[in-house]
């Protein structure tokens, strides 16, 4: 890569997408009844539940490299159970928030060269551009937020619209 | 902003993970692709040609094609055969690959104006905003697509980005 295909701006605007997002779906998920919510509709990582346990554990991981801070509990294996309804319904707002205000805190420097990490999935020390790895960051995000839209509304659910440009100038608050 | 470079990325990706949902979908049968599944746009078949539909809409914006005669509510029904969709997809995503090789920075900056059928109105976006919509459209319809067709018992390829292979075109 040439430059730097992203900047802070981008980053900004996707944190709120995908916090406008999560509420969307965290709460047509709560309009379930649990048994809904855990039933296994033969996604990638079976239910509603487990998905948003895989996203919440991906964006974890993702993040801590990217702000050096907390990461998920357990192997990347584990994702899909490491976090349940109840935990997920608390913990997800306060890793939006925290993802909002990494993105707030970036300079477009901090955006430049390499990110290297230990990937406990390939058991070796990787190095992928920085950029590249917050583009995948967001794109993981809306490619499951994806299998969980279809699987809310094939339960009747009607999450909001998804556009980003019927993004709303202001989050919902969570509740 | 995003850069001439994201797209170019983005469209590689495009690239690669529309042929692998095309090869998934290729091995259910015509009655599997065409269930109603209760995705927003119903079934396998019928998100994937709104997904074509979109691009081809935000293409007329962005790099002239002609856009779809059907409006929005029509979009998932547009193409009716399987052979006739793999077919307009795959053109497609050639010409968004080309699209994105030539695009430039510059070429991002500034308003983008169309006039909307949904909203009847003028509307005038910044230009790396729509860009960046029509990528994320993509990735959340097919994201939908996946979900149906991994519950149809078809496997598609990764679709983590930064699995993507150097060798996609």
């Amino acid at each position: 890569m040439t430059e730097t295909p992203i900047t802070p701006a981008y980053c900004q605007m996707m944190a709120r997408y995908n916090a406008w997002q999560n509420y969307s779906l965290y709460r047509e998920a709560k309009g379930l009844s649990a048994e809904a919510r855990d039933l296994d509709r033969g996604a990638f990582w079976g239910s509603i539940t487990r998905t948003l346990s895989h996203l919440y554990w991906g964006d974890m991981i993702w993040l801590s490299r990217f702000d050096a801070g907390e990461a998920p509990e357990g192997p990347g294996k584990g994702s899909p159970d490491a976090y349940s309804w109840e935990r997920l319904w608390t913990l997800r707002p306060q890793l939006d928030a925290r993802i909002a205000a990494w993105t707030w805190s970036l300079d477009q420097s901090d955006l430049d060269g390499d990110l290297t990490w230990y990937s406990g999935a390939a058991q070796k020390e990787m190095s992928l551009p920085k950029a590249l790895c917050v583009m995948q960051f967001f794109n993981h995000q809306t490619h499951h937020r994806g299998q969980v839209h279809a699987m809310l509304t094939a339960a009747g659910a009607k999450p909001d619209d998804t556009d980003v440009p019927m993004m709303p100038d202001e989050v919902p608050e969570w509740r | 902003m995003i850069s001439a470079e994201f797209c170019r990325t983005m469209a590689r990706y495009n690239a690669w993970q529309n042929r692998s949902h095309i090869a998934a979908a290729s091995g259910l049968s015509e009655a599997e692709r065409q269930a109603e599944r209760g995705g927003f746009f119903g079934s396998i078949h019928g998100t994937m040609n709104h997904l074509l539909w979109g691009d081809t809409m935000w293409m007329s914006r962005l790099a002239g094609w002609d856009a779809p005669d059907e409006r929005l509510q029509q979009s998932a029904q547009r193409i009716t055969r399987w052979e006739d969709l793999v077919a307009a997809r795959n053109i497609a995503d050639v010409g968004i690959l080309d699209w994105a090789e030539a695009v430039t920075d510059a070429g991002l900056e500034g308003e983008l104006r169309w006039y909307s059928g949904s909203l009847q109105a003028e509307i005038s976006k910044p230009h790396w905003f729509c860009v960046q919509h029509f990528f994320n459209h993509q990735t959340h319809h097919r994201g939908q697509v996946h979900g149906m067709l991994t519950a149809a018992g078809a496997m598609p390829e990764d679709t983590d980005l930064f699995l993507m292979s150097d060798e996609e075109p």
